[in-house]
């Protein structure tokens, strides 16, 4: 939560007290044909519309519709790649008329209009917030957009449009503060974003910007049930400012004249989610043919529609980024349990995995391979044992070869790729006997403590390295996008990526340690 | 509801009265403090469109209103008044200032002073010194304490007055407050559960005034409210606690509070167990990512509550501001 001033607080509810919120649809009826026969398609489809074969050319053709519906973007965008997309898409349709003969007309009508539409240079949501943003000239306008990664692309546009210049893009998070501005302009439906800019305004004057199709569909329930008071009032507000034909419970059904809203966002494909960890766990078994460790992972999603898993044990502790009261952004680590959505989580660009572990072994240097290789055989031999007994037997038989902390969590922690060495050697000693290794027991603890010693460097010094880059960044890109990349100089952690945490996945799944800490598109592209 | 407190807060064109929402949070805490009684608890949710300055806020009137002599009972500022003015002139008698204690004695009796109120003076300097004498007022009289020694002599140098700055604050806010007992005793009348960092901002900064003679005395919250973590061993009337570890926020002494106050969803979300026999207010963000958890929380919570009437009076909330309160048995 970033800090505001008690004159901000004050500006903040007198936005509550006088906001006045207007519905401004806007109409292109090619668009609108386009996105009707998309969503009729879909409806004829039902459960086939799933299917890799369809997900190949609808995903992409749903991809283009939310951003266009979502963004003040020109019907063209996206320029030549997307021609070149549709023409390979239309090949792939070349097999529908025997794969799928009852569809293969409709899906060639849609492609034909998808085709007609691509080349126009129309953008009606921009001239719509030309026209509200030049109706009062003294006034600060401000944009708000429901994909922060398209507000680079949208800031271009303005700043070709002079007199749209002075409009601040921003995302859903950073009207939390207490920053007000005259006017909102908001594109999209209501339900796209939370209640929040519409019960906690941040401007005097919210326009909703959307196509014309676009129903909104809002939840107007009180926050408390109960003996309470105040909830009234902030309904009827809600209730006034809408037209009652475009305003929509969410128990009623949509009329035909709109599309639902809920339909037009991107999807998260957890079937391609779960898909690619399954995939990823197979290729992690050991050449050996023992298993590699699973842990209970949590889905952290973040902003982009990216995603990413991290390791729910207890006593796990990450890497974040945040704003402090001062809005200085300050480096943390922090237990899992802590990160909140609006933090920035810090991730390995490419790759995946642990960016310790590569810097530890840059400074470990040769012997990394050596120390690497005895730290993954006790390891593993303490996994078969467990494995092929019982964690309570094993937690005996080390408590009779002299372990003083044998339980069933320690040894969890001991075989897991978390922890490097036990705390005492008696423990780690006892290990050594249990495994059959007790005759190269100092060797193996000696060896666990260089690789110890040399991740605690590399934490501080990426650590080091990470807070300078930090102090360096644009902040205000960093809260609009969601998203900054860092390059660690002389570090062979290779680039990191600071990335906001949107909303946490609490229910968590077991996954190999191989699939933590990689970035995924959560909508399978 | 005619609470004495008389705060004002400087805006862009000078001081001003506090606005509608910021009075609303000081008559809040100060009509919780009297709202329950023993055997029973009161919890109390409000939903805002900024969390800022409303837990500071209402911890500010809420520890006024426990401190405030009228309703705890004792003699008003005017009958102490007119018990000092009954003592024979040259009385000795000592300046409860700050933590100094400056002897002096009762020189004048001042009917009408310039704004019209009576007067005691009091000269607390040797007439070879100059002769200071100060002129209290009513509402500033509860830091006269007669002496039960005899005055040897008034001394040539004035101490500095470094106190006098937070009296004349703290007095001139809440009219029938027991400066010296509120400035020298300690009690944990209220704790606070939040974003130590925020709390600290809001608490420490200067935004607030009273009125002084003239213009305005500047001064921030923690004059009122009197954190012990901001005190440095000085008297106390609260506390901050932060929640940013996964360890519960715990008061290191045995005392506990009247009231604690989630600052956040968070904080409740967390921590709400381990404060399960004391009031509750929860200050809930509508911008927080855990609003929704936390007001669905509350409503399960509620369904212990012995019956449905609102235990507190309430005229109508400022706009954005949502609440639900109600009583349950310990």
């Amino acid at each position: 939560m970033k800090f505001a001033s008690f004159i901000e607080a004050n500006d903040v509810y007198i936005c509550a007290n006088c906001v006045e919120i207007y519905d401004f649809p806007v109409d292109h009826s090619k668009f609108k044909e386009l996105v009707f026969a998309l969503s009729s398609l879909r409806s004829t489809l039902g459960e086939l519309a799933n299917e890799t074969y369809w997900q190949k050319f609808l995903r992409p053709l749903c991809r283009y519709r939310f951003e266009v519906s979502a963004a003040p973007l020109p019907f063209d965008y996206l320029g030549i790649p997307m021609f070149e997309k549709i023409e390979n898409l239309k090949e792939h349709l070349s097999y529908c008329d025997s794969l799928y003969p009852d569809f293969a007309q409709a899906a060639n009508d849609l492609s034909e209009l998808w085709t007609n539409i691509v080349e126009l240079t129309d953008n009606p949501l921009l001239d719509a917030i030309k026209y509200i943003h030049n109706s009062e000239s003294d006034s600060t306008t401000a944009l708000l957009i429901k994909e922060p990664r398209l507000i680079p692309l949208i800031e271009e546009i303005l700043s070709k449009e002079s007199e749209l210049q002075d409009i601040n893009v921003l995302g859903a998070s950073q009207l939390c503060g207490g920053d007000c501005t005259s006017k909102l302009i908001v594109i999209g439906s209501v339900s796209w974003f939370p209640r929040s800019i519409f019960y906690a305004p941040r401007s005097e004057e919210i326009f909703m910007v959307r196509y014309s199709w676009l129903g909104h569909k809002l939840n107007l329930t009180h926050s408390f049930e109960g003996p309470s008071l105040g909830a009234n009032r902030i309904e009827e507000q809600m209730i006034s400012k809408f037209p009652v034909e475009q305003f929509l419970n969410k128990h009623s059904q949509i009329k035909e004249a709109y599309i639902d809203p809920e339909e037009v966002l991107p999807s998260i494909n957890w079937n391609e989610i779960k898909r690619r960890i399954t995939l990823q766990g197979a290729a992690s078994y050991s050449i050996d043919g023992t298993e590699t460790e699973e842990v209970e992972a949590c889905l952290f999603i973040l902003e982009g529609g990216l995603g990413v898993l991290q390791d729910a044990g207890e006593g796990t502790r990450i890497t974040a980024i945040e704003f402090d009261e001062n809005n200085n952004l300050r480096v943390v680590k922090i237990p899992l349990n802590i990160v909140e959505p609006g933090m920035f989580l810090l991730v390995r660009t490419a790759g995946g995995g642990e960016y310790i572990v590569p810097m530890a072994d840059a400074i470990l240097g040769e012997e990394a391979y050596h120390l690497r290789e005895m730290q993954k055989a006790w390891k593993v031999l303490l996994r078969k044992a467990v494995t092929s007994r019982s964690i309570g037997r094993i937690k005996n038989d080390l408590k009779k070869y002299g372990s003083v902390l044998a339980s069933e969590a320690n040894i969890r922690n001991w075989m897991s790729y978390k922890s490097i060495k036990t705390e005492n050697y008696s423990d780690f000693l006892a290990i050594m006997r249990l495994v059959g290794l007790e005759e190269q027991a100092h060797e193996y603890w000696e060896a666990m403590h260089v690789i110890d010693s040399a991740h605690c460097k590399a934490g501080q010094h990426i650590r080091k390295l990470l807070l300078n880059q930090v102090l360096k960044s644009n902040i205000n890109n960093l809260e609009k996008v969601g998203r900054i990349d860092f390059e660690l100089p002389e570090t062979d952690a290779g680039s990191l990526t600071a990335v906001r945490v949107n909303d946490i996945y609490t229910e968590t799944i077991v996954v190999p340690v191989s699939a933590l800490c990689h970035l995924v598109d959560l909508h399978g592209e | 509801m005619g609470i004495p407190v008389d705060l004002y807060y400087t805006s862009r064109e000078g001081p001003v009265p506090l606005p509608e929402w910021a009075r609303f949070f000081i008559d809040l805490g100060w009509d919780i403090a009297s709202a329950y009684t023993s055997g029973e608890r009161l919890i109390l949710a409000i939903a805002v469109p900024t969390r800022a300055y409303a837990s500071a806020l209402i911890a500010t009137g809420f520890v006024l209103s426990r401190a405030s002599e009228t309703r705890n009972g004792q003699n008003t500022a005017e009958e102490y008044f007119k018990h000092l003015w009954n003592l024979p002139i040259a009385t000795p008698v000592y300046i409860c200032d700050g933590k100094k204690r400056v002897p002096g004695i009762i020189k004048y009796h001042i009917d009408k002073a310039y704004d019209s109120h009576p007067r005691i003076g009091i000269q607390v300097q040797h007439d070879k010194g100059g002769g200071l004498v100060r002129y209290l007022p009513i509402n500033m009289c509860r830091i006269i304490e007669p002496s039960a020694d005899k005055l040897k002599s008034l001394p040539k140098s004035i101490m500095s007055e470094s106190g006098s700055q937070y009296i004349k604050f703290v007095g001139t806010i809440v009219q029938d407050l027991n400066i010296w007992d509120f400035g020298t005793k300690s009690c944990l009348e209220c704790l606070i559960l939040g974003d130590l960092g925020l709390l600290r901002r809001e608490v420490n900064e200067r935004a607030f005034a009273a009125k002084g003679t003239p213009g305005y005395l500047s001064g921030p919250l923690f004059n009122l409210i009197k954190v012990r973590r901001f005190t440095e061993k000085r008297a106390f009337r609260s506390d901050i606690l932060p929640i940013r570890s996964n360890k519960p926020p715990t008061i290191t002494d045995d005392l506990v509070p009247q009231v604690v106050i989630f600052d956040g969803a968070r904080g409740f979300l967390n921590w709400r167990d381990k404060w399960r026999h004391i009031n509750w207010i929860i200050v809930l963000d509508r911008t927080e990512a855990a609003f929704h958890d936390a007001a669905q929380l509350i409503n399960a919570e509620s369904l212990n509550r012995n019956n449905d009437e609102l235990p507190i009076e309430l005229s109508d909330l400022p706009s954005g501001i949502e609440l639900i309160a109600y009583k349950e048995s310990l």
